[in-house]
Formats: structure tokens, sequence, C-alpha cells
């Protein structure tokens, strides 16, 4: 990893931690898609997801029989997962 | 040939991988599971003075910025001038916030602070859609004496959710409007027209009655409780002549990315039960300790 994609993967982290915070969840989505585009295996948005889901999460009904606490990261793990095979795929 | 093999045993590897990390992401969730309450406690810890600073801040910034007033005169004046103007400044946007903050309450609740210790008076850390859960974040919690199944208002009689998760210092609350929960409303002034209300998230819910009920947009929408608090308007009757149901949609009255207080109480006013909602210990020891005495 050279010095300016790890500089622009530790402000990317900075931007999703603060929109974690501050900003609604689609935000965290686009720069969880975008940082798992441009770096591989993205997983601070993983931490992401999870802060989230222990910030604002209850237990929702989950493929209709479970309670699940942690759509967040679950969605996430999918995106950064579909987008590694994505990547993997294409080239 | 070789190649289609080649390309077989990646897509199975990929499988293999794919399924691992799944399995793998199972059991990490299982194990957080288990430890949910105190790691959630503990980000809320952390969260709640980042919110509240955020908070303050746009609260300052709407009420025209400390240090916007008059700048310009400073420069002339000495040191100790300067720090007393500036410590008369940060008085007064102390005071203007306290103010606003009570004008608020009053317009809301209607009623003084002194009298609002009747419940549990709560300043709202995060609102929808700041995540996919249809909650918001308060910052009171065990130590306020706030606990699971406590119903929460947003002005005297209108309540937007029950407490489902409780820190010690910040509550998680899920409103009625979540996804898939039901509130049981009142639809029309009539107060004769009885439906259960479906939650979509973002206070939004939506009605299935038979089409021969009257309902037209402007209908409010108010809880079976004796004051009959108004929670919505009609805003959409949707009725297709190829369905013996109408679809009735409408939102909370209150706007909730502009709720900052909230009222906790353990029912109040309300009599009625959403689902989720729990009734206070105290309440079912007393109706035991009646029932012993009886027996007796």
């Amino acid at each position: 990893m050279t010095r300016n994609s790890l500089f622009l993967r530790i402000t990317l982290d900075a931007l999703l931690f603060g929109a974690v915070f501050f900003l609604p969840w689609w935000v965290a989505l686009v720069l969880v898609i975008i940082g798992s585009i441009f770096f591989f295996a993205y997983y601070e948005s993983i931490i992401a997801g999870g802060i989230l889901d222990m910030l604002y999460g209850v237990p929702v009904v989950f493929l209709s029989w479970m309670l699940f606490p942690f759509i967040h990261t679950l969605l996430f793990v999918c995106i950064v997962i579909v987008i590694v095979f994505v990547k993997k795929r294409m080239r | 040939m070789n190649k289609t093999y080649r390309r077989n045993e990646q897509s199975k590897k990929h499988l293999v991988i794919g399924g691992a990390m799944f399995a793998l992401f199972v059991l990490i969730a299982t194990v957080a599971r288990m430890f949910l309450p105190s790691l959630s406690d503990l980000a809320s810890r952390i969260a709640t003075p980042v919110w509240t600073a955020g908070e303050h801040a746009s609260l300052v910034a709407s009420l025209g910025g400390i240090g916007a007033w008059g700048g310009g005169l400073l420069v002339a004046e000495n040191r100790a001038l300067k720090e007393e103007i500036e410590a008369l400044r940060n008085e007064r946007a102390t005071v203007f916030a306290d103010a606003h903050t009570y004008t608020e309450l009053m317009s809301r609740f209607g009623r003084s602070l002194e009298e609002e210790r009747m419940g549990i008076l709560a300043g709202v850390l995060s609102t929808p859609p700041r995540s996919l859960y249809d909650t918001i974040v308060i910052d009171a919690g065990s130590r306020n004496g706030v606990s699971v199944g406590m119903l929460v208002y947003a002005n005297s009689d209108m309540p937007v959710g029950v407490v489902a998760r409780v820190g010690a210092v910040s509550s998680v609350v899920e409103l009625l409007s979540s996804p898939g929960r039901h509130v049981e409303v009142v639809v029309g002034a009539s107060g004769e027209i009885r439906a259960s209300a479906e939650g979509l998230g973002g206070g939004n819910f939506v009605i299935r009655i038979p089409r021969d009920i009257s309902i037209s947009v402007g209908d409010p929408v108010s809880l079976p409780t004796l004051s009959g608090a108004c929670i919505g308007y009609v805003s959409v009757v949707d009725a297709v002549p190829t369905d013996s149901f109408q679809t009735i949609r409408f939102s909370f009255e209150t706007s909730l990315q502009d709720l900052r207080f909230v009222m906790i109480r353990p029912y109040g006013t309300s009599i009625f039960l959403v689902d989720g909602m729990t009734l206070p210990s105290f309440g079912t020891e007393e109706v035991s300790e009646d029932a012993s005495s009886e027996d007796e």
C-alpha cells in the first residue's frame, strides 16, 4: 500500500466513523461501497457496522423467524464480500 | 476443457470461502450478542458526549454564535476587559439556550419543569434516519429510572415509542412506526372506526380496512386513549376496485427529525398496550400482595 493510498484510506475511515455518529445510515453505506471498490478488503466497514448496531440497534425479526440485532454489520459484510468477488472476476 | 475445469474449481473455492466467511460472521455475531448489552452500553457512553457536543454546537450556531457578536470592537479593548466580555457572552448564550429549551418544553408539554418530574424528561441524542432501525437514542438511562418497556411521549399525550434497550446513561427507543409493529388506532373524528396500524418506519404507518368504510384524506388518526391523542392525519387513501380492502397511509403529526425532548412514563395517561410494552413491576407486585391478603 502506497503512502498516498494509506492517507486516502485513513481519510475515508474518518469520514465513515463521522457518518456513523452524525449522518444518515445511507451515507455510511455509500462510503462503505466506495471503500470496498477502491481498497482491498475494506474491513473497517464491518467495525463501523458493529458500532451502528451497538448504538442504534434493537433486535428485529430477521428472515421471519429469529431476532437479529446486527443488520448493519451483516449488510456491510455482504457488501465487502460481494465487491471482493466482483473485483476478482473482473480481473 | 482444462479452462472450464479450472473455472469450476475456482468458483467452488469462492463458494467455500464465502460460506466460511458467513459462518465466521454468524459465530462472531452470536458471541457478540451475548456481550451486546455491555458493548452497547460502552458504545453509548463514548457516543453520548459526542452527540451532546454536536447538539450544543448546532444550538449555539442556530442562536447566532458566541463569537459573532461585535468581534471588531474587542480589538481595541485591553485583555482584562476582553475576558470579561467573553465571559458575559458565554453566559448570555447559555441563558439564551436555557430560555429556548424552557420555552420549547412549555410549548410542547404545557407545564413547568417541576411538574414534569411526574415523568422522566430526556433529551433526544439521535433521530431517524441515522440507522436502518427505526429508533431514537435518548440521554436518560437506568440511572434516571428508565426501564425497558416504558412508553416515550413526544408531547403531553402523544406516545411515539417504547424503550427497547437501557444503558446506564442512555436508552434506545423503538418507535411505534418500526416496520412490522402494530398499534391500535381510531380513524376519523367519530371515533367509531378502530383499526390496526402497521409501522413502515420513519414515523409512517399503513392501515388496511374494508373498502366500504368511508375514509377521506385529512381525517384524524388517534389512539384509543381517554384523551384521544391525535397522532396524525390520513394522507393517502388507496382504494382499487378489484380489492375489497383499502389502504390508508398516515404519519406522525410531530416531525421526528425535530424532536428534541421526550417524556418517559410507565404508562401515564394512555390506557392501551402496544407490542413490546411491559407494565412496571410494582403494579404486578401490588396485585399479587392484594391477592395473597385476600386469600388469607
